[in-house]
């Protein structure tokens, strides 16, 4: 028992798994070197600073949370500012300070967890109902606004999640919380599944564009006979006369300079003057219309029954049901008629389903990705053999950031991924037990909380490099170059092994 | 342990649930795991063969340009190309495909097979060359034997690329540069109309006019190589379609003598058929060479182009600019006055050498119109001979100004010949409501005066007063001026289109009327103003007007100012097929005997030749 009472085993785990990341950022050739330097310069203050928050009480960071949190959203909102908000890639995400940048996002997600913990102590037991979420939702929502309009979908997805997990084991009610998934899903997914024929024929559009450089008349003819009836009609409504390479021309008109939505409407206005009305009820609103306000209506008469007739828990929960259906059609047909997906986000869903049809644009990454890992079979090419990280222009972009995995995997093969998950995989075990340890509730919820934001950073970067879900950015702990996210995962593991330091004393 | 019961409790409950949060972990770590074994172990070869042949790139296969020959063509290996597509091997050496060192080892090697002793080459390889892994062109215009030593120390040189240039050269320079025009990188007008940014257009002339029949389609070629950027296999997604070449009308030594004949002058020549409309040649001086518009050498193109801006070369002095035609109108008028039955051909005027005109107004003095010499009784024949200003003043005067705008007319001096070229102009006609709304002032008998011998407001181009002998030599038909004569598919050969000759205008004139007028201007060469020049054994029989073009200067005889015309057409009274009109202006060319005939004279010497068979003819 040493007296400091270090929990060695995080120290450990994550010093190596950090110099892992440094010798795969080294053996990937090009400007790998270089960053795999500034990796373990990184590193050392990483060390320091670890060391330094083991001796910080986590109850008085707990007592200062509503301050952490404040500084966060200010630095968030100033992050916004064109003057002070570096704009990096498309976002703006950074802050410059003293020649360095810095991601408040980071900050962000520490804040929140330290912040939704403090709450769901305070409250205990009263979290039940479901006025009490209304505080939670807006620490939650806010500061994932904020993210998502930087944009940097990544961490504000990463978001709801890790508030759902928190309020989770704070105690909130279960039936509430899937209703309140269940709801936010189908706000998502029923228009998508509405007009997946839309999708389907814009992906197939979409890759046409991309074949632009290639015989495009060629590659129109081999359409699928849905875009060409869609086509055709297109090109019937705009007055041109009909014949093959009039409907050709048809399509290059309509497709030039992002005339994707004129190309539906145009369609879809030509299909209304041909009517089928079974095939029109169900592609338009009205179906959607008609079944969100008979699902109130029957959720307005259950309510009744259940309150003067039937007191059941069956009643109850037809009832619950019947609001959540009512609440998910409604909203999403909001959400549809006010949000409309953009030609390259409804690209990004379908090719994440079908990468291999998009090689030059948005499947590229996806493919080299996949092809990367792949390629390093179970031993590995070897360090410094990547075919893919090679050259100023190396073939998968952004491969010493968010996908360090795979070139990992190529280096080192599945023994080189293997030991990788396995040493992200202890330090998460490692922070459930300090949860499971910890005698008092605030520990155990922030230490859940920190062990959630490094479980979903992993599952998600791992998720995203393997095809397992849709390419938004988000860098792999420990692994991934990049100063902030391990400056903050390192304060992190501070916080957890204070809370480990503190399992024996009663509070 | 706790402060209070509902602590405990909800220690507890977090406990429980996060049972389920370690279930979700470990479910979630599991499916990577999967996920890895799957791609790692199941996929791993299919992967690892995919990372080494990931790169498909399109090149674009440029389609070659069509090319231009002279008219006597007889296939391609037999007859002068105008504009040709040639072809030079260049050797490059890429460092990346090289070893530390290697580079530098094979090319002294390089040299050594070359016998080069001074080291050019390897001082070509310089360290920032490497750096910025830049393409190092070592030997250029690579000669068949060149080759055959590369192909000796194949194992030694493999790793040099030959690469192969295609440039447009046009064989005669700038002797044709208003005909072939030249090419150049599309500029945004051309790229808005779909054409790719590496492609070449035609910037003028005949590469402009018919840009589109002389591209062809560019095709595309995939290729496949390795990541590390080792070749491995090609295929043609779209071959590429040749553009048509072109056969012109243009004569080779018609064109040469032409352009020989003006040098040193500024002004144009026209050669024409009149039986078809085909032009034989066409010279504009000054001239530009398009060759070295496209040239390599740095600096030189641009000094080219600051030439041709500041000595305005570029403009076809023979269609894109026009001058008062001065004599050379004069048998119009002749040919207005017998139409309108104003004169036959025996009236006589009386020519003191000036011509008094009494003033409308008694205030205003009389106008005094000259004549360049007395020549006391003239008819129309010999007024047309010795270009007698004083007798078309009369006649002139005696038909009105009407009369003469309206035969103008006909004759098409006032529109565009849509000769087959860009940038033609039209000639301009006066008339009295031009002058009205122009200067507010009427149609006054001295603007008649000067209109009657082609001076004062008419304005013609060479081309449109080409095409009026043409008439007269035709005996009334005249056809569209065109500079081609086929077009003919690359790849076979085959005639693609023939332009058959299309009529300008016709005009039904009495055939006294053309006799006399070819009679008049038989005479001009056989005894008046030409004769000097033109009336010699060695030439065919020769009819043409010459014409000075005076110009506003304070000094009459400052001769310098004075302009030149001379067109004119033989055989006289030949076989039309075997009739050119030939067609000269000169500016600042003293006067039309002196600074126009004598070029005309040149161009129907290797016509006569032509026609007695000691040239090849068409």
């Amino acid at each position: 028992m040493n007296p400091i009472r270090i929990d060695w085993t995080i120290v450990i785990f994550s010093i190596t798994a950090t110099l892992f990341g440094a010798l795969s950022l080294y053996g990937g050739g090009g400007f790998g070197e270089t960053l795999a330097i500034k990796h373990l310069i990184w590193l050392v203050l990483g060390i320091i600073l670890m060391f330094l928050f083991t001796f910080v009480s986590y109850q008085l960071i707990g007592s200062y949370a509503l301050i952490i949190f404040g500084v966060a959203l200010f630095l968030l909102v100033i992050t916004l500012i064109p003057g002070i908000g570096a704009k990096i890639k498309g976002a703006r995400s950074w802050i410059r300070f003293f020649g360095m940048g810095f991601q408040p996002a980071e900050l962000m997600k520490i804040a929140m967890v330290i912040m939704l913990a403090k709450y769901l102590t305070l409250k205990e037991n009263q979290i039940a109902h479901i006025k009490e979420l209304f505080l939670p939702f807006l620490l939650t929502i806010i500061p994932m606004t904020l993210i998502a309009i930087q944009p940097d979908l990544g961490y504000a997805v990463m978001m709801l999640p890790l508030s759902f997990i928190l309020l989770f084991l704070g105690g909130a009610n279960v039936p509430i919380l899937a209703g309140l998934v269940v709801v936010g899903f189908s706000i998502l997914f029923v228009p998508m599944f509405l007009e997946y024929h839309k999708y389907i024929i814009t992906g197939e559009i979409v890759k046409l564009l991309e074949l632009d450089h290639y015989n495009l008349s060629h590659a129109i003819k081999s359409l699928s006979f849905e875009v060409w009836r869609y086509a055709e009609n297109a090109a019937k409504y705009a007055s041109m006369t009909i014949g093959t390479t009039e409907t050709e021309k048809a399509i290059v008109t309509l497709l030039k300079g992002d005339n994707l939505k004129l190309f539906f409407e145009t369609a879809d206005t030509a299909r209304a003057a041909k009517s089928n009305f079974l095939r029109d009820f169900f592609a338009n609103d009205r179906l959607i219309i008609l079944l969100s306000i008979s699902s109130f209506v029957i959720y307005g008469v259950l309510f009744f029954l259940q309150r003067f007739y039937f007191r059941q828990n069956a009643a109850k929960v037809a009832t619950v049901a019947s609001l959540i259906l009512a609440l998910s059609l409604s909203l999403s047909f909001l959400f549809r008629s006010f949000v409309s997906f953009k030609p390259h986000q409804v690209v990004r869903i379908v090719s994440f389903a079908n990468p291999k049809e998009f090689p030059q644009g948005a499947g590229y990454q996806l493919n080299h990705s996949l092809i990367t890992v792949g390629s390093g079979k179970i031993t590995g090419k070897g360090i410094f053999q990547g075919d893919m990280t090679k050259g100023d222009v190396p073939f998968l972009p952004e491969w010493y950031n968010d996908f360090i995995f795979p070139v990992i995997g190529e280096q080192f093969g599945l023994v080189g991924t293997v030991t990788a998950l396995l040493l992200l995989l202890g330090i998460v075990i490692r922070g459930v037990s300090i949860a499971w340890q910890s005698k008092d509730n605030f520990g155990a919820l922030l230490a859940a909380g920190i062990t959630s934001i490094f479980f979903l950073h992993i599952f998600i970067n791992i998720g995203i490099t393997l095809g397992m879900l849709p390419v938004t950015g988000i860098p792999l702990v420990f692994f991934s170059y990049g100063g902030s996210n391990l400056i903050v995962n390192f304060i992190a593991l501070g916080i957890l092994m204070n809370i480990h330091r503190k399992r024996l004393i009663n509070v | 342990m706790f402060g209070s019961a509902t602590q405990a409790r909800n220690w507890n409950r977090i406990r429980k649930r996060m049972l389920f949060m370690i279930v979700i972990i470990a479910l979630g770590f599991f499916s990577l795991l999967f996920r890895l074994l799957q791609l790692q172990v199941i996929d791993g070869e299919a992967y690892y063969k995919d990372s080494k042949r990931v790169i498909r790139k399109i090149v674009v296969d440029n389609a070659p340009r069509g090319q231009m020959f002279y008219r006597n063509y007889q296939g391609r290996e037999n007859s002068s190309y105008v504009a040709q597509n040639t072809t030079t091997l260049t050797l490059i050496a890429v460092p990346d495909h090289f070893d530390k060192g290697e580079l530098y080892e094979k090319t002294l090697l390089l040299e050594e097979a070359y016998k080069i002793t001074d080291k050019s080459l390897v001082k070509k390889i310089t360290p920032e060359a490497i750096r910025k892994k830049m393409a190092i062109v070592l030997l250029e215009n690579l000669t068949p034997k060149d080759l055959s030593i590369l192909a000796d120390y194949y194992l030694h040189f493999h790793k040099f690329i030959i690469k192969e240039n295609t440039k447009r050269f046009y064989n005669d320079g700038e002797k044709t540069a208003h005909i072939t025009g030249y090419i150049g990188p599309p500029n945004k007008k051309d790229i808005a109309a779909g054409i790719r940014s590496y492609q070449l257009v035609g910037k003028n002339g005949l590469e402009k006019y018919y840009d589109s029949i002389l591209r062809g389609q560019d095709g595309e070629i995939v290729q496949i190589t390795t990541a590390t950027g080792n070749f491995e296999e090609q295929k043609i997604f779209r071959s590429f379609v040749p553009g048509n070449n072109l056969v012109l009308t243009v004569d080779e030594d018609l064109q040469k003598a032409a352009w020989k004949s003006i040098q040193g002058r500024k002004g144009a020549i026209m050669v024409l058929k009149p039986a078809t409309g085909e032009i034989l040649a066409l010279v504009s001086q000054p001239d530009y060479n398009p060759n070295t518009l496209l040239s390599d050498v740095p600096g030189e193109r641009k000094k080219h182009l600051a030439y041709i801006r500041s000595s305005y070369a570029e403009i076809n002095r023979a269609i894109s600019a026009k001058f008062p035609p001065a004599s050379t109108f004069k048998p119009l008028v002749a040919i207005a006055g017998m139409e309108e039955k104003f004169v036959s051909s025996d009236l006589t005027f009386y020519c003191p050498g000036k011509f008094v005109m009494k003033s409308s107004y008694s205030h205003l003095p009389d106008s005094t119109f000259h004549c360049w010499k007395t020549h006391r009784k003239n008819n129309l024949i010999t007024a047309i001979r010795d270009s007698c200003s004083v007798y078309f003043y009369r006649l002139g005067l005696r038909i009105g100004a009407e009369p003469i705008m309206n035969y103008s007319r006909h004759f098409k001096l006032n529109e565009v010949t849509n000769i087959d070229l860009p940038g033609e102009i039209a000639g301009f006609v006066p008339s009295k409501e031009w002058k009205q709304s122009e200067f507010h002032q009427g149609w006054y008998d001295g603007d008649t005066v000067n209109l009657s011998i082609g001076q004062g407001f008419i304005e013609t181009t060479l081309i449109g007063m080409v095409n009026f002998y043409a008439a007269i030599a035709s005996g009334g038909i005249v056809y569209k001026p065109h500079l081609v004569k086929e077009i003919r598919f690359a790849e076979n050969d085959q005639i693609k289109e023939s332009i058959i000759p299309q009529v300008l205008y016709e005009l039904p004139h009495s055939k006294l009327t053309m006799d006399t007028i070819r009679e008049g201007l038989r005479q001009v060469v056989s005894k008046g103003t030409a004769r000097w020049v033109l009336n010699r054994p060695y030439l065919m029989p020769i009819a043409g007007k010459t014409g000075t073009v005076q110009t506003r200067s304070f000094d009459r005889h400052a001769n310098k100012t004075q302009h030149a015309w001379f067109i004119g057409y033989g055989p006289y009274n030949g076989d039309i097929n075997k009739t050119i009109v030939v067609g000269v202006f000169i500016e600042q060319g003293v006067s039309g005997s002196v600074g126009a005939a004598p070029i005309a004279h040149d161009i129907f010497k290797v016509w006569s030749n032509k026609l007695k068979g000691n040239l090849p003819l068409d």
